[in-house]
């Protein structure tokens, strides 16, 4: 059987026995979702988000690769993995000396910047791609510029994997009425932002 | 806080199929007729698919290749054994591979020694006469084996070595096939009722012949 259509428990028996392919493929698999959360942890503390993020990614598969039966199916997998993520990513932070940051001043050149990019990527597009491509552009920009690390890491574990809002708290070791705050506020601040950005696309084009 | 609140803050788990019951079916009659309701499940649905897309537009395997080279940089440690306990090797493979064979070395090597100084001696002082030396009885100083047994395949390494203890034997010759090994006991008779009491031991009996000369 290839390993690509294996579940996570079987690759992790796999590698329990050595094999070095179960591990690709479960990096294969699971390595985005990764890389974009530690990401959106490690954003606005002061470090290299995208390279911490990729060490976080070899560190955590790292870990996996030396003790895979340490999971042992008491959670979702996801819950597991994102769990170990957190926990790597806030080592990380506290190895530079760095804490996370709840408030950023408003970068304004830089939101700019950005638009910008999100207009040249996809300016060669059809009307509705284009459309489509800017409001994706726009939600992932403001997603990232969330000034509330938790509110940040809360929305980007629930639209990484359909976890519960429960997962979500064990990943992030807070009660469940925290996360629901967290959801709930970060979605307002999140479509302010989104706001803001059409209403600068719109002057930028008039 | 209020209904409309404490709802809205279980829309994330609705849209995901983990709310069921009265608050399933209040979201659900929200999101039919309320245009607020309607946006923010529409701003959920654009940030898991902005976040999708962004992580569509990954390779899948961007630092694998770090990973490989911190793996083989890594003493790791040994993988646990694949195969069930129920196909590990058997005992009597396990007993010469170091775990109970070591302690009967020394008798082992001063058997050999032994046989050389014997036939060291025994060509030292060949007769004149012709081949009579041929006829020489061949004296050995090994201890002589007095009991043989048969093991039972399903015993353990464990189970063998009680039983030996138990019975005040050694192991002086074997595997002679089928599992089957020569002992030597001090009180031979003693040691024969405590083997064959024992479940490790298939059959058990004395040696009365002596070795072939």
């Amino acid at each position: 059987m290839s390993t690509q259509t294996l579940a996570p428990g079987e690759l992790l028996a796999a590698m329990a026995g050595g094999d070095q392919r179960a591990l690709d493929a479960l990096y294969r698999g699971w390595s985005r979702k990764v890389r974009v959360f530690a990401h959106a942890t490690l954003l606005h503390c002061g470090l290299d988000a995208a390279a911490i993020a990729d060490e976080v990614v070899v560190d955590v598969f790292h870990d996996v690769w030396q003790d895979p039966l340490r999971y042992d199916g008491r959670v979702a997998f996801a819950t597991w993995l994102l769990t170990l993520t957190r926990n790597k990513t806030v080592d990380q932070i506290r190895r530079h000396g760095k804490r996370q940051v709840l408030e950023e001043p408003y970068d304004e050149d830089a939101e700019r910047a950005l638009d910008a990019d999100a207009r040249t990527d996809t300016a060669p597009d059809p009307q509705t791609l284009r459309e489509q491509a800017q409001r994706r552009a726009a939600v992932l920009r403001c997603l990232q510029r969330l000034r509330n690390p938790f509110q940040r890491e809360s929305l980007t574990l629930w639209a990484l994997e359909e976890l519960s809002v429960l997962d979500i708290a064990r990943i992030q070791d807070v009660p469940e009425g925290t996360v629901k705050t967290r959801l709930f506020h970060g979605r307002l601040n999140l479509r302010q932002c989104i706001e803001r950005w059409f209403v600068q696309e719109g002057s930028g084009h008039g | 806080m209020d209904e409309r609140q404490r709802l809205l803050e279980r829309l994330p788990d609705y849209l995901d199929g983990h709310v069921t019951g009265d608050d399933a079916r209040r979201i659900e009659a929200l999101l039919d007729s309320d245009p607020d309701w309607q946006a923010q499940a529409a701003l959920l649905g654009d940030l898991r698919e902005a976040v999708g897309a962004h992580m569509a537009a990954m390779p899948g395997d961007a630092g694998l290749d770090v990973l490989h080279r911190r793996i083989a940089a890594t003493p790791t440690p040994l993988p646990a054994p694949s195969v069930p306990p129920t196909r590990r090797a058997p005992w009597w493979q396990r007993l010469f591979a170091g775990g109970f064979m070591p302690r009967f070395a020394p008798a082992a090597m001063a058997t050999l020694a032994a046989v050389c100084v014997a036939q060291g001696w025994m060509l030292a002082h060949v007769p004149d006469a012709g081949v009579a030396w041929r006829d020489a009885p061949l004296v050995v100083a090994a201890p002589e084996g007095n009991l043989e047994v048969r093991f039972a395949a399903a015993a353990t390494l464990e189970q063998v070595e009680a039983v030996l203890t138990r019975a005040h034997v050694r192991i002086v010759g074997g595997p002679l096939g089928s599992r089957r090994y020569l002992l030597q006991a001090d009180d031979p008779g003693a040691a024969l009722t405590q083997l064959r009491a024992s479940p490790a031991v298939v059959e058990a009996g004395l040696v009365t012949a002596g070795p072939p000369r």
